[in-house]
């Protein structure tokens, strides 16, 4: 009994002692720069004005689309991102997904469940012509349809939504990039990006597509 | 010692007898199930699925008029069902293997009784005889999952009192779960059948004859139509976990008289029953609604989730909300057909879905660009769905004033994910605005581009809650 609880107590230590090491290999301008470059790539046209959703978009959404529809087993079928989404393996690891999950799940509620409390500013995104909206403004939860502006928005104008970054696995950020143009109903194509630094520079090392269809 | 001689010897000559009978059995049936073992798998044999054990030992080999036939009882997962119209049956179940040449053909015999007596193993019961006082149907299902035999008995003989007209659209025959609170959930639809019992398609394959000086085989024995299919999809689709008035549209849609979700499902040409239910949720990235897979590792069953968002929108919005999201259901069903359930990574992409579609029709052929029947194809999806959407909003429009564009607006805008709404609004800027913008002002009940010439206003009535 007395070995059971020394192990458990040394395998949570170590948990925890993983966590804290992965969010030291990355500092604070890490997370704006890897959001920055691929912002940059994404967006060809930097002479129009584009939408930026002004609430941070919720980690609970970037975590369901990495693992894919269900709960993966370890010993889950290799095609399981086939028929149900998710990174595949192997950089789908059950346990740094594990990690990630305790580190990163938010279990506040809001208005809307795509959302944070938390926003950007103009300050932490390199364009210059950003409109920030509010995601709940466009879902009409808080205006009751009769938001002018929203309702002679110009069709076709990039419209963007961006998660904070969170660790994976101690080496990867990843994030929930979403693009689509005016008239906006949210993000059909949403995605998660995930990158890893080498050379100093921010690499994409895959992108995986919501496995809703809509 | 001596005196129990007679007594052993008794004893072994009994079981060499046994053993023999048993061998004569097994011979035949060992050979079918060696070949059915290496064989047969769940992909061209649905049923599989579902078996819990197949009893080999128990096989039962008869012979008559149309050879040998070995029929091997088997049990299926504890939950399974069969319904037959709103009768619960209690089914048992039986392979039924033929040999032809060096192969067997293969059938699913189910038996289907109220007496939970029923020994399924009786080797009294066989395709060439049934015994006495039968109260029940036999239901013999080839590999094609086509209805090869229905009989229904009474006393053994077939019961020709079940022979009306009515009973033709309500003896559709599904296999399914059953929930501990009673609920069914279908998996396949068996067949639609009418009258005592009959034989289909082809005769030559029938057995499980009425006993002597029955009425024989009556009644019209058919293959479910397309809209027998369509209309037991719709009574398929569960809206219970949706929130009132999203509920309300659905109960609409389904009841229309002319042009009600069935309708919309045979003009799509769907040809098969799968589970479909509607909640209330929050899809991902903030849509107005997503369409997914319900389980893990099952096929056919699907869950449209409606946002609790767009607390704005007209009950138009969710009208054409749900019957792009339904469409969106049968496309991944065609999917699943033509990947024998184990579907692909297309579930997210649209494009690949709508092709699916535009395939069921028109096969690929080499000589043909993919696309060449894109616009056709979404042409017969609009329609559909604008014939559906203008008879629901009927009661608020009762004398047409509202332009069928209106409608076809929205069933296009429901398009806009595929490449062909590109191709068909390529030059066609003001037309796509305003489908657009049609879109937009029933997704917030508000005008939008006010002022423009673009501007749109909602024609449908608020749905609240």
């Amino acid at each position: 009994m007395k070995k059971n609880i020394i192990l458990l107590v040394t395998f949570f230590c170590s948990l925890t002692y993983a966590q804290k090491k992965a969010t030291a290999i990355f500092d604070n301008q890490d997370f704006y720069q890897v959001i920055n470059q691929y912002l940059k790539l994404q967006v060809k046209d930097k002479a129009n004005e584009i939408i930026v959703i002004k609430e941070k978009l919720n980690p609970n959404v970037t975590l369901q689309i990495f693992q894919g529809q269900f709960p993966r087993s370890e010993n889950d079928k290799l095609d399981y991102n086939e028929l149900y989404g998710g990174a595949k393996r192997p950089l789908f690891n059950d346990r740094a997904f594990t990690i990630m999950k305790n580190k990163y799940h938010d279990d506040k509620k809001y208005a809307i469940s795509n959302i944070t409390d938390e926003q950007w500013n103009k300050t932490d995104l390199d364009l210059d012509k950003i409109k920030f909206i509010s995601f709940v403004r466009f879902v009409a939860n808080s205006n009751k349809g009769d938001d002018s502006e929203i309702n002679n928005l110009r069709n076709n104008t990039l419209v963007i939504g961006l998660s904070q970054p969170i660790i994976y696995d101690k080496k990867y950020l990843i994030f929930q990039f979403n693009i689509t143009t005016t008239p906006f109903f949210g993000f059909s194509n949403a995605k998660v990006v995930v990158m890893q630094k080498v050379k100093n520079k921010w690499a994409v090392v895959d992108e995986i597509s919501n496995y809703e269809l809509n | 010692m001596l005196k129990k001689l007679p007594f052993i010897f008794s004893v072994f000559i009994l079981l060499f007898y046994a053993c023999n009978a048993e061998d004569s059995v097994s011979a035949s049936a060992t050979e079918a199930q060696h070949w059915f073992t290496n064989n047969v798998t769940s992909e061209n044999f649905e049923v599989l699925n579902y078996i819990k054990d197949i009893e080999w030992s128990k096989s039962i080999v008869s012979s008559g008029d149309k050879g040998e036939i070995i029929e091997v009882p088997f049990t299926v997962q504890s939950n399974l069902k069969t319904k037959v119209g709103e009768q619960n049956y209690i089914s048992f179940h039986r392979l039924l293997l033929k040999k032809s040449g060096n192969s067997f053909t293969y059938n699913h015999v189910q038996i289907l009784t109220q007496n939970q007596d029923f020994d399924n193993s009786n080797k009294d019961f066989n395709f060439y005889q049934i015994t006495d006082n039968f109260d029940g149907i036999v239901l013999v299902v080839n590999q094609n999952k086509e209805a090869v035999q229905f009989s229904d008995f009474k006393n053994s003989l077939i019961n020709e009192s079940s022979s009306t007209n009515k009973m033709a659209f309500d003896r559709c025959v599904y296999m399914g779960w059953l929930y501990e609170n009673g609920d069914f959930e279908a998996l396949m639809l068996v067949g639609c059948f009418g009258g005592g019992g009959g034989s289909l398609p082809n005769e030559s394959d029938n057995g499980y004859p009425p006993h002597v000086g029955s009425g024989g085989s009556k009644g019209g024995v058919s293959a479910p139509t397309p809209a027998q299919i369509a209309e037991a999809l719709q009574r398929q689709i569960d809206g219970s976990k949706l929130d009132a008035c999203p509920q309300t549209v659905l109960e609409a849609l389904k009841n229309s008289k002319n042009c009600d979700i069935a309708n919309v499902f045979t003009k799509l040409g769907v040809n098969k029953v799968y589970n479909l239910k509607l909640v209330s949720g929050y899809p991902i990235g903030g849509i107005p609604a997503s369409t997914t897979r319900t389980y893990s590792n099952v096929a056919f069953d699907y869950t449209i989730t409606i946002s609790k968002d767009y607390t704005s929108a007209t009950s138009l919005f969710r009208a054409s909300n749900m019957l792009h999201e339904i469409v969106h259901a049968y496309f991944m069903s065609l999917k699943d057909d033509q990947t024998n359930g184990g579907g692909s990574a297309v579930y997210g992409e649209f494009p690949v879905l709508f092709q699916a579609y535009c395939d069921s029709k028109y096969p690929p052929n080499k000589n043909e660009a993919a696309n060449a029947h894109h616009e056709e194809m979404a042409n017969q999806y609009v329609n559909a769905i604008a014939l559906a959407l203008q008879e629901y909003n009927l009661p608020n429009d009762p004398n047409k004033l509202v332009p069928y564009q209106v409608y076809s607006d929205l069933a296009w805008a429901g398009l806009s994910e595929a490449p062909v709404f590109d191709e068909h609004f390529k030059g066609k800027e003001e037309e796509k605005e305003r489908v657009l913008n049609r879109y937009r002002c029933e997704s917030n009940g508000s005008v939008v581009e006010a002022g423009s010439p673009k501007q749109q206003n909602p024609i449908g009535k608020p749905c609240t809650k």
